[in-house]
């Protein structure tokens, strides 16, 4: 198989995953698709070292995630990832272990509605909870390397996906109500 | 789970793909997932905390968003302009390595060349009549006296490094970077300070 053709499988192998990445971190789909068609520039200047590499999943992934990051940081003025940090409560962790409702949330089996609200409620978080909370949940990082990847304080991190979590409970709630789960 | 230029290009079969990352598996050399199973285990939210394990659950449901079908199409068209425009044409960080080595030789080369032809030119003759024909321009008074002021300024700092000892001009450099250094760490102190308090 020529280069080009093999590109294009790659293309449409790995498209869904750096879009999904780039989408949940940005919360836009055209800014997602163009982090995206960046990825996949890039990857296909390094092609020479990613054609035969079984890394290539995680080289994508990790370039997607650090433009996403690039891209908040320069071109929104309105992410404020740097003006509300620690509040005087910031003990995140201490506030999770604290929050106890077993009898609610035993269950973590979402109906597609529930999947479709979850998705759609993401994006509407505060994009400093958003992004710390796409970044523990999807990409597997630790709260000490979303500080150190954000340039935010440990504490912040923590208070943003303990925010992020309980925002997304109780936007789930009342449809786990309904459906009675 | 095909795409709509899955369909229509007929060639990529995505048979099992990882529902998180939504990577799929027909690719050579690609046998699994590598971003969701080693790391997912070893970065299980803590048990203790039911709302955690219970979001982390939640949202490990959430299947792969679907790209547009636009993006391949977009992609392709962008490698291939790539490919084929002239290494002239793109960044000059994209350039091939000699050339931009021998594009900075140049640069280098033309920079000497204008500091070494005009160097001679500039005596005291000619800075004289080159101010001379400002100050008689009405207008360009004001630059002639900036002209003067600043020439008095070069000169007097001609006559300090002249007269001082090395060690004396290495110190206060040292002193100038420690003050600079000084002030770009209290900046970034006192932001991230006015961030945690705010």
């Amino acid at each position: 198989m020529s280069d080009p053709a093999q590109f294009e499988s790659f293309v449409l192998a790995y498209q869904d995953m750096v879009f999904s990445t780039a989408v949940r971190l940005l919360g836009n789909d055209a800014e997602a698709e163009d982090v995206s068609q960046e990825v996949f520039v890039r990857a296909w200047k390094h092609w020479d070292d990613l054609s035969g590499s079984t890394t290539a999943g995680g080289w994508l992934k990790t370039v997607t995630r650090n433009l996403c990051l690039n891209h908040l940081q320069r071109y929104r003025a309105r992410w404020k990832m740097f003006s509300d940090l620690a509040r005087e409560d910031d003990d995140g962790e201490a506030r999770a272990l604290d929050f106890a409702a077993p009898e609610t949330l035993d269950q973590a089996l979402l109906t597609s509605d529930q999947r479709e609200l979850l998705e759609a409620t993401l994006p509407k978080l505060p994009k400093d909870q958003q992004v710390a909370l796409v970044l523990y949940h999807f990409e597997d990082m630790d709260y000490a390397d979303i500080a150190t990847h954000l340039g935010v304080s440990l504490g912040k991190v923590k208070t943003d996906i303990f925010r992020a979590r309980e925002a997304l409970r109780k936007k789930l709630q009342p449809a786990r109500d309904s459906v009675g789960v | 789970m095909e795409t709509d230029t899955h369909r229509a290009r007929g060639r990529h079969k995505p048979a099992m793909r990882c529902t998180p990352c939504g990577v799929a598996g027909s690719l050579r050399g690609v046998r699994r997932c590598r971003g969701s199973s080693k790391l997912s285990a070893a970065m299980k939210p803590d048990p203790k905390d039911p709302l955690a394990v219970w979001a982390d659950q939640a949202l490990r449901q959430l299947p792969a968003r679907r790209a547009p079908a636009t993006l391949a199409p977009r992609v392709l068209a962008a490698s291939a302009r790539q490919k084929t425009s002239a290494w002239h044409q793109r960044p000059w960080l994209d350039w091939p390595r000699h050339f931009q080595l021998l594009s900075l030789a140049l640069f280098a080369g033309l920079v000497g060349a204008v500091v070494w032809f005009l160097a001679p030119h500039a005596d005291a003759v000619s800075l004289a009549n080159a101010k001379q024909s400002l100050a008689q321009t009405e207008g360009l008074r004001t630059v002639s006296i900036a002209v003067d002021v600043l020439s008095t300024l070069g000169s007097a700092m001609v006559m300090v490094l002249r007269s001082a000892h090395l060690w004396v001009i290495a110190s206060a450099c040292g002193a100038m970077a420690f003050l600079w250094c000084s002030c770009v760490g209290l900046g970034a102190a006192c932001w991230r300070l006015a961030g945690d308090f705010r």
